[in-house]
């Protein structure tokens, strides 16, 4: 049996940020913001959508890991940079924190989802996984934000995950172990 | 052959702000110049050289552990 290794990027269109007045579509480089110090209060947060339909309902997966690419982040200093990730439930009821990082440079990053969060990527035709980037309201004053690629091609690229599955009808079937 | 990405720190003093900031580029010059866009397309701010101090330079991470 052989177990395909799949990699699923995002799609151009499927990034934007919002400011609490509405998205932007077709950004190249999505931000999760806040920035209290020089402006009235602003937060941004970013979303990426992968499109999981190529998995069927049927597949058992049994790793996936999220990379995405930091083109930049900037602090106040000495104040410590701290930015999560999260994972649109499958049933859209509630974002899952799958990481919570202070990131020490630039460039790819990846979180390795556990079996729960594994169980909540949407599988199946039209489906696709949201996940956000955000980062903790420092509650005083404060400038930071984080800057992740969108696009591919160039010196940019974006957002994928990277899974191994396999499909259920098959003798050898990878198990997922609930924690 | 362009330079492999690294990442570029910086410190930034202005508006009696102080920030860190950290960006993936192929070599300082290009650094620099996202730094002078990040600035002026995010916070409407336009950094003066003098107030840039290059702090080094180092390997951009392939991987992070959780």
């Amino acid at each position: 049996m052989t177990v395909t290794n799949c990699t699923i990027a995002a799609n151009n269109d499927d990034w934007y940020f919002t400011t609490g007045v509405g998205r932007t579509d077709g950004t190249t480089l999505l931000q999760s913001q806040y920035n209290n110090a020089f402006f009235p209060s602003t937060q941004q947060q970013s979303f990426g959508d992968i499109d999981t339909s190529v998995l069927p309902t049927t597949d058992v997966i049994s790793s996936a890991v999220l990379w995405f690419y930091i083109d930049s982040f900037t602090a106040t200093r000495r104040i410590t940079k701290t930015y999560r990730v999260w994972m649109l439930k499958a049933d859209e009821s509630a974002y899952n924190l799958i990481d919570s990082s202070t990131f020490s440079a630039a460039g790819w990053h990846t979180v390795t989802l556990t079996a729960a969060e594994i169980a909540e990527i949407d599988l199946g035709a039209g489906q696709k996984t949201l996940f956000r980037f955000t980062h903790e309201d420092p509650g005083g004053t404060n400038f930071r934000f984080m800057k992740i690629r969108a696009i591919e091609g160039g010196a940019l690229d974006k957002m994928k995950l990277v899974v191994t599955h396999a499909p259920a009808d098959t003798t050898f079937v990878p198990q997922i172990t609930i924690l | 052959m362009a330079q492999p990405e690294r990442t570029y720190d910086f410190e930034i003093d202005t508006h009696n702000m102080q920030i860190d900031s950290s960006i993936s580029a192929n070599n300082i010059g290009q650094a620099i110049q996202k730094l002078l866009v990040s600035f002026e397309e995010d916070f409407n701010i336009e950094l003066e050289q003098s107030e840039i101090t290059f702090i080094g330079d180092r390997p951009n991470n392939g991987e992070r552990k959780k």
